[in-house]
Parts: C-alpha cells; sequence; structure tokens
C-alpha cells in the first residue's frame, strides 16, 4: 500500500469514518432491540436502548450532514473510531454467550441466609408457615428462597437452576452435595449476582456442571457453624432446557 | 560575613528575562509554581508517537482477538460483561451527549452566569445536590459537565456536581433502599456521605487550582472560533440550532465514549479474572475490608445505580463501613471515571481529584467504623 493509498484512505476516514461507526452501531443496536438485549440487561432496559437508537439516529443524521467536509483526521481519531469499535467485534460472542460457573465461582460470597432473615428466624414467628398444607409441590425461584428462605422452611418445592459441583462443597457437606444456581440481574449481566441453594441428594454424576435441571424436594434452613443456610433436600431432579430467560430480575 | 560564610551583602536583584509579546502570563493564573504547566518548546524534528501507535495496536489486537479465539470460556464470559457494561451506560451517555449538546445552544454564557450564586460556597453547596433535581448517573455526567463549564460553571461547583449527582440523587436512594430491604439507615449515610464528600473536594479543589491549571479547553471542531462570549446562537432558527446540538452531541459522545469502552474492557477483565471471595478473608481486619471494597468499586465500573446490589450482597461477610466504602468509591471514581476525566481535567487536577476522593471516603468509612464497629 503506498503513500498515496494511505492518503486516499485518511480522506475516506475523515468524511465518512464517524458515520461509518454510527451505522455500525446503529445496525447492531437494532440488532438487539426486540429481545436479543436480554442477554446483557434487565428487560426494562428496552425502552433505555430504544432512546440511545433515537440519539444514534441523530448523530447519524448529523455526520451524514456534513458529508462534503474534511474534518481533521490525525492518530487520534483513528485510535478513538478503533476503540469504538471494538465492542461491535465482541458482540456475536458475547451474545451466544450467558453467565455459568465460571462466573458463578469468580461472583459467588457464600451460601448462607441473609443477616435480615437470621434475624426474622429467631424473632419472628408470625411468619412460620411450615404448618400449612406441605404435600403440594410449589413452584418458585431461586431469587424467591433466597429473598424469603424462612417463608418456604419445611415446604415441597420445585426449582430451576444449574448445578455447581466444587470440592469444597463436597468436603464440607458430603458426596451428594452440590450447589444449585442462576444469576438475578439488577442491571446487567456485569452486575448479576448468583443465588444459590445447597442441594443434598442424587444428582447423577454424568450431568456436568452448568446443566440445567428442575429440583424438587423439601426446603430446609440448616445450621451451618451459626448461620442459617438455604437447603434443598432432594426428592427428584430432571434435566430441563435452558429457559428463555435465564437470568432472573 | 556570617557564621556559614556568606556575607550579608543585599541580594543581587534577579533579572526577569524580557517577555515575548502576545505570550500568555501563565503566572497570573497559577498559585503553585510547582505546578505550573510549561509552555512547550517547538521540536527540531517529530519524533514518532510510539505511546499513540502501541495503543492503535493494542486496540487492533483487542479487535481481532474475538476473531481468533473464540471458544474459550473466558473470553466468552469476558465478552459478555464488557458488552453488558457498554449496551448499560450507551443510553446513558447518548442522552448525556444530547443534554450537553442542548445546554451548549440553548444556554446562553451570560444568563448562565448571571444567575449562578454569588458566594463560591453556596454554589459548591447547591452543585453538589443538584443531582435531586436533576439525576444523572456517572457515565452521562461527564458530558453534561463538560458543557457546564464551557458557559462558565466554576471549578469547584463542576467537580461538587461531577462527584454529587450520580449519589445525590432520588434513583440511587431507591435503589439503595431496596438493595437494603428498606432499612433507612443506609441510604441515608450514602447520600449524607456523598454530599459531603462532594462539597468538601469540591471546595478544595477550588482553592487548590485555577480554572485553567484544572480544566482542559473543550474543543470543538464545529464551535465558531469566536471568543466574544456573545450568545451568536440567538439569531439562528429552531431547526438549525437543534442539528447544532445534535452535532455538539456528536462530538462530545465521540471525545468521552472511547474511555468508556477501555474502562468497560478493565473492569470486564477484573470480573473474569478476580474472586471477590478472597475479599472476605481480611473481614476481620481493621480499615483492610474498606481499602479492599475501594479498589473492587475502582475495578468493577458498575452503574451507580446498580451497585449498592452487589454492596448488599456482602451483608452477614463484611461490615457497613466496608460496603459504604464499596457505593461511595464506585460513582466518584472508578476506571471507566479516571479515563472519562482526562476530557475535562487536566492531569495533575486527576491526580489531586483521585487522591481527595479517596482520601475523604476513606475518613469517612474510618468515622463509620468508629461508630458502627466492624460488626456485619
Amino acid at each position: 500500500m503506498g503513500a498515496r493509498d494511505m492518503k486516499y484512505i485518511t480522506h475516506l476516514l475523515s468524511r465518512y469514518g464517524r458515520a461509518l461507526l454510527f451505522g455500525a452501531w446503529f445496525y447492531a443496536l437494532i440488532g438487539l432491540l426486540p429481545q436479543g438485549y436480554q442477554t446483557f440487561l434487565r428487560p426494562e432496559f428496552g425502552g433505555l436502548l430504544a432512546v440511545g437508537l433515537l440519539a444514534l439516529i441523530g448523530f447519524l443524521f448529523s455526520e451524514m450532514g456534513q458529508f462534503g467536509h474534511d474534518r481533521p483526521f490525525g492518530l487520534n481519531e483513528a485510535i478513538r473510531l478503533l476503540i469504538l469499535t471494538v465492542p461491535l467485534a465482541y458482540l456475536p460472542i458475547a451474545r451466544t454467550a450467558s453467565l455459568d460457573s465460571n462466573a458463578f465461582q469468580r461472583r459467588w460470597t457464600g451460601l448462607s441466609a441473609s443477616p435480615d432473615e437470621k434475624t426474622l428466624m429467631s424473632t419472628n414467628t408470625a411468619l412460620d408457615i411450615s404448618a400449612l398444607n406441605t404435600e403440594r409441590v410449589r413452584e418458585v425461584t431461586l431469587a424467591d428462597l433466597c429473598r424469603m428462605p424462612r417463608a418456604y422452611k419445611n415446604r415441597r418445592l420445585a426449582v430451576v437452576g444449574m448445578i455447581h459441583r466444587a470440592p469444597d462443597i463436597k468436603k464440607r457437606f458430603g458426596d451428594n452435595a452440590c450447589v444449585l444456581f442462576r444469576f438475578v440481574v439488577t442491571c446487567c449481566a456485569a452486575d448479576a449476582m448468583p443465588a444459590a441453594i445447597l442441594l443434598i441428594g442424587e444428582v447423577p454424576a454424568d450431568w456436568p456442571n452448568d446443566t440445567w435441571i428442575r429440583a424438587e424436594g423439601q426446603f430446609a434452613l440448616r445450621d451451618d457453624q451459626g448461620k442459617p443456610m438455604p437447603t434443598l433436600e432432594l426428592s427428584k431432579a430432571t434435566r430441563t432446557a435452558k429457559p428463555r430467560r435465564p437470568y432472573l430480575y | 560575613m556570617n557564621l556559614f560564610g556568606i556575607t550579608n551583602a543585599p541580594p543581587v536583584p534577579k533579572i526577569e528575562p524580557e517577555k515575548p509579546q502576545g505570550t500568555l502570563d501563565w503566572a497570573k493564573d497559577i498559585r503553585f509554581s510547582s505546578w505550573n504547566d510549561r509552555i512547550p518548546e517547538e521540536p527540531a524534528f517529530r519524533p514518532l508517537p510510539w505511546g499513540r501507535i502501541l495503543i492503535l495496536l493494542l486496540a487492533l489486537a483487542a479487535l481481532l482477538l474475538p476473531f481468533l479465539i473464540r471458544d474459550d470460556a473466558g473470553i466468552r464470559m469476558f465478552a459478555l460483561v464488557f458488552v453488558s457494561i457498554i449496551l448499560e451506560a450507551l443510553p446513558f451517555m447518548l442522552v448525556g451527549s444530547l443534554v450537553g449538546g442542548l445546554i451548549e445552544e440553548f444556554v446562553s454564557r451570560e444568563k448562565f452566569t448571571v444567575r449562578l450564586p454569588r458566594r463560591p460556597w453556596v454554589m459548591v453547596c447547591i452543585a453538589a445536590a443538584l443531582g435531586i433535581v436533576f439525576p444523572v448517573c456517572e457515565c452521562a455526567i461527564v458530558p453534561v459537565v463538560r458543557r457546564l463549564v464551557r458557559k462558565g460553571l466554576p471549578l469547584s461547583a463542576a467537580v461538587a456536581y461531577l462527584l454529587g449527582g450520580p449519589i445525590v440523587n432520588p434513583i440511587v436512594a431507591t435503589s439503595t433502599l431496596l438493595a437494603y430491604k428498606f432499612n433507612w439507615i443506609v441510604p441515608g449515610i450514602r447520600l449524607a456521605a456523598g454530599y459531603a464528600i462532594a462539597t468538601v473536594v469540591g471546595l478544595i479543589m477550588g482553592r487548590l487550582f485555577m480554572r485553567r491549571t484544572a480544566l482542559l479547553e473543550t474543543h470543538d471542531s464545529h464551535a465558531h472560533s469566536c471568543v466574544c462570549g456573545h450568545a451568536h446562537q440567538a439569531h439562528k432558527k429552531l431547526p438549525s440550532r437543534i442539528f447544532a446540538a445534535i452535532r455538539h452531541a456528536s462530538n462530545d459522545f465521540s471525545a468521552v465514549a472511547h474511555y468508556l469502552v477501555v474502562g468497560a474492557a478493565i473492569a470486564a477483565l477484573a470480573q473474569t479474572v478476580v474472586d471477590r471471595r478472597l475479599f472476605l478473608n481480611c473481614a476481620s481486619l481493621p480499615l483492610l475490608p474498606s481499602l479492599l471494597m475501594m479498589l473492587l468499586a475502582i475495578l468493577l465500573n458498575l452503574c451507580s445505580d446498580a451497585d449498592a446490589f452487589i454492596a448488599a450482597s456482602f451483608r452477614g461477610l463484611l461490615s457497613l463501613p466496608a460496603q459504604m466504602a464499596f457505593m461511595l468509591t464506585g460513582p466518584m471514581f472508578d476506571l471507566k471515571l479516571l479515563l472519562m476525566y482526562r476530557t475535562l481535567f487536566h492531569r495533575r487536577a486527576i491526580i489531586v481529584l483521585a487522591g481527595l476522593i479517596l482520601f475523604s471516603v476513606f475518613i469517612v468509612t474510618a468515622i463509620l467504623e468508629m461508630i458502627w464497629g466492624r460488626g456485619t
């Protein structure tokens, strides 16, 4: 590539570089907008993305309105354009990814009910619903269980999540123990926190980590070194497909 | 002659070199001579900008990496977190840039400066609480403040709004309240401490720096070159003013957004590598958990609307002051903000600002630890 070609490319980028960039981002956001963005963000962000898209259209038109003019184009502008293109290159991989055991290991801070729940457990008996009918299996989410474990104590529950087997869990709770987890998203996948319970029972050994299962059993709060630990004593485990929305909100 | 062999002769007057006509008198504007900006000499030859070439190559490598390694679990998680952070911040940044563009085009500098309170400390106190009326997260606030500064907002008030806006606002109060299960004390402490830090740091920055030594000149390739200060926009028709506002917004976005991308990449890397349980090993030591939580806040680059939920996940494991250190540091100073501040401040001002923020947060958490104890 000669100096003349370089000059021509620089000329093209100075005139159309930003418009191309905004166009590429516009295309990416349009592709994400119906529902695809929910891989990254909670559903309510759709409206915000639409607003952002409108702003981007404005920027695109503004750049197209200046097609006839050369703007100064140096190394700094080239770096800016290149850096702003980088996320677009990661978008295809990111769209097929979801938070899994790998993320769970990094973000998990341990199994126990929150301190509020602990206080509630020792002082408040009004919410004790363990005496209610426990025969019927109730479908709950892991987020519900982690937010209000006391409300589900001693009940027969069915819950969907991914399994995670770790040596330290086996060491502490026995060979038939593993963790059932799912991520709870506040705004985006970056702030997702694992909601996890201990699973005690026979989960087929050939099911690897991150297998989606529907676990059915008796929910309990076990005492673990003075801390209440949400536990499901497994009576039945079945493999299920990955939910349409893998995260909880 | 005295004991040291020095004669008591009158001091020889220092001969100042004659100042060339037309140069700026920097000394008038700078209080600390050691911080003087040097006027760069014209180089005899222009060396290759190796630093920028290196950045260009790194950006190119980052661009190609996902095409070379597709199936690695680490890179998939990195990609997910990286894109998530950007998609979450993008609408706020675009809207923030638009607000900045509208301020530039529709708010006249004269009217704006006339309406500011006369007393600087009053202005700082109001600016730090402005987020209650104009709630903006930390991604959107930088373009807005850039434009407000251009309109004549003083440095101290700009810093106070920059730091206070993302914390002292109703959205953050609500999310903190929800994260801490309607325990009013936590959002109360968060907002009060955030306000106090924003005010104090704003006032100190105003004392330490002059406007010119702290704030960068924001160049807008589309702004006309007239410096008379009059509101020429008033002569334009509404559609062309709106179009001009969008042009300003587009320039602002292009000037700031690449810092967001770099910050998001570093944060995604940290999220892919750092194990949060490591932070729990030092929970019983004094002040160290607070320092580590400050570090975590800097690395994670979370939105101030969501960070309370992450802080709340450490309940029962780390003390409330340590959680508060996380919630106060993130909205004021994290990696992406550090990079975005480069579009607003000179490097020295950023270093001092960062030091002041971190020191203030540390002091606040130390006071909280004295009052609250290290209990979880």
